[in-house]
């Protein structure tokens, strides 16, 4: 039992799913490539595509609650918006074909698909990049960077921001708490809710900057300063040819784009 | 040896860094503030160890912030610059008076105001950006007839994200200029720009 517990550590890191498992590299050049697709074509059809596919994905990989609350934190504001803000700017712009009427407000064709066309390949580029982040564990990137020759420095740079965040959560909950306990009004209008803050904020941030030199004597200590080899609790498996073809596609794609990208610019030229 | 034992302070005061970043800005959620103060970490680091860490601290926070709203990475070129600028005030020892302190939040809003513009300008398709700006931007875009020259359309866009990243710029630096002051001598005489906020009489205190 002790031998195969010790001996775990030594297999491949596996989620059970063809896209998880996939190295956290091959993945970024992919969501990276068709993101940068989604900027450079800049159309609601390609970004309207992109998100099918990435809502596809998340339930593929199980992370559709997780994705559809931050996708649609992203679309709704950014698609009411943007199309209302068009319709606003270009009210009484000559030229432009009438689509309907809304209780008197006249909506036009051209501002319609501008403001559609900016909206969808913002939320193809999000739907892409949050499907990346939502199905690849940190750890696992940086290990794959720290395999690809990257310091261990930048590893913990990452690691220990993002345990650091959940760290300070939890104390300015309970500084919160606390100021509230001995009397500081935390509701109220806007010029109380300021004065509450700087007593929040300034414990916060000083124990956490002094507790760095101690932080740095520890981590020291466990020879965070070793020039030599690491080990790793970790073993990313190896990358398969057929990851390296996906990435080469997804290249494809984005060059494929850029090209479409200045053809169009040239043309209008 | 001193050098290098400076230098790794530094490395463990960047992720420090981005959780204030993430702090200030939960706790004005918290407080239902409008403003977003998430540049705090970006500045204090930028002021205390130097440009490239501010710009680290820029980049991370706004890596992570993408992970549950991917476009904030196309802002990460303003959080970055912010450490650049606190950095070089800081040299300048910009931060150790108050009104001087104060004055600088215009710079920092009209490097908000400028690179905003830029980067709202090209993502939303060379023209005005549907974010908070907007409240501003279309009105005075509507008040100046609505002129159709984009040279006229881009300067009336780095007017509205200046005039919205004013008075955050503001109390952002006001908060740095007491986090500042409240840090012990002999923290500040570890960290590279440290001995900036070290006053004439600590320092023949420690010769």
């Amino acid at each position: 039992m002790d031998r195969e517990f010790a001996y775990s550590y030594n297999n491949y890191v596996k989620y059970g799913n063809g896209w998880k498992d996939m190295n956290p590299i091959s993945k970024l050049t992919i969501a990276v490539c068709l993101g940068i697709s989604s900027c450079v074509i800049q159309r609601w059809q390609f970004g309207v595509v992109l998100c099918i596919i990435g809502t596809l994905m998340a339930v593929y990989t199980k992370i559709f609650r997780k994705y559809l609350r931050s996708l649609l934190a992203i679309a709704i504001p950014l698609l009411l918006l943007t199309t209302i803000l068009r319709q606003l700017q270009y009210a009484h712009t000559p030229g432009f074909t009438p689509l309907f009427n809304l209780l008197g407000w006249q909506w036009y064709k051209e501002p319609f698909i501008m403001s559609m066309n900016v909206a969808w390949y913002i939320i193809g580029f999000s739907s892409v990049l949050l499907n990346y982040f939502l199905n690849t564990e940190m750890k696992d990137l940086m290990l794959a960077l720290e395999n690809r020759g990257v310091t261990h420095v930048a590893s913990y740079i990452m690691l220990s921001s993002m345990q650091s965040i959940i760290d300070m959560k939890k104390s300015a909950d309970t500084i919160l708490e606390s100021q509230k306990a001995r009397g500081i009004e935390t509701d109220g209008n806007l010029i109380v809710r300021m004065k509450a803050f700087f007593p929040t904020l300034g414990p916060i941030l000083l124990s956490a900057m002094s507790g760095t030199e101690e932080k740095a004597i520890a981590m020291d200590a466990r020879a965070f300063s070793h020039e030599g080899g690491h080990t790793y609790l970790r073993v990313l498996r190896p990358v398969p040819v057929w990851e390296y073809i996906l990435d080469a596609l997804a290249v494809l794609v984005m060059i494929g784009s850029i090209a479409y990208a200045v053809l169009r610019a040239m043309q209008r030229i | 040896m001193a050098k290098k034992e400076m230098n790794k302070l530094t490395w463990f005061l960047v992720p420090i860094g981005v959780a204030i970043n993430f702090i200030g800005g939960t706790i004005i959620l918290l407080l239902k503030l409008p403003i977003y103060l998430d540049s705090i970490g970006t500045i204090i680091v930028g002021a205390l160890c130097g440009a490239w860490p501010g710009v680290i601290v820029g980049l991370i926070s706004n890596i992570l912030t993408a992970i549950t709203s991917p476009n904030n990475l196309f802002y990460a070129p303003l959080n970055m610059a912010f450490g650049v600028f606190a950095a070089y005030l800081s040299k300048k020892g910009v931060f150790k008076k108050f009104v001087p302190t104060l004055l600088s939040s215009l710079g920092f809003a009209f490097i908000g105001g400028v690179i905003g513009a830029l980067i709202t300008w090209t993502l939303y398709g060379f023209d005005f950006g549907s974010g908070t700006t907007a409240i501003v931007v279309l009105p005075l875009w509507k008040a100046l007839g609505s002129p159709e020259v984009q040279s006229v359309k881009f300067f009336i866009q780095i007017l509205g994200e200046f005039a919205c990243d004013l008075l955050d710029k503001a109390i952002t630096i006001i908060v740095c200029y007491f986090i500042l002051k409240a840090f012990p001598t002999r923290f500040l005489s570890k960290l590279p720009l440290g001995p900036v906020y070290i006053s004439d009489e600590e320092k023949a205190l420690e010769d």
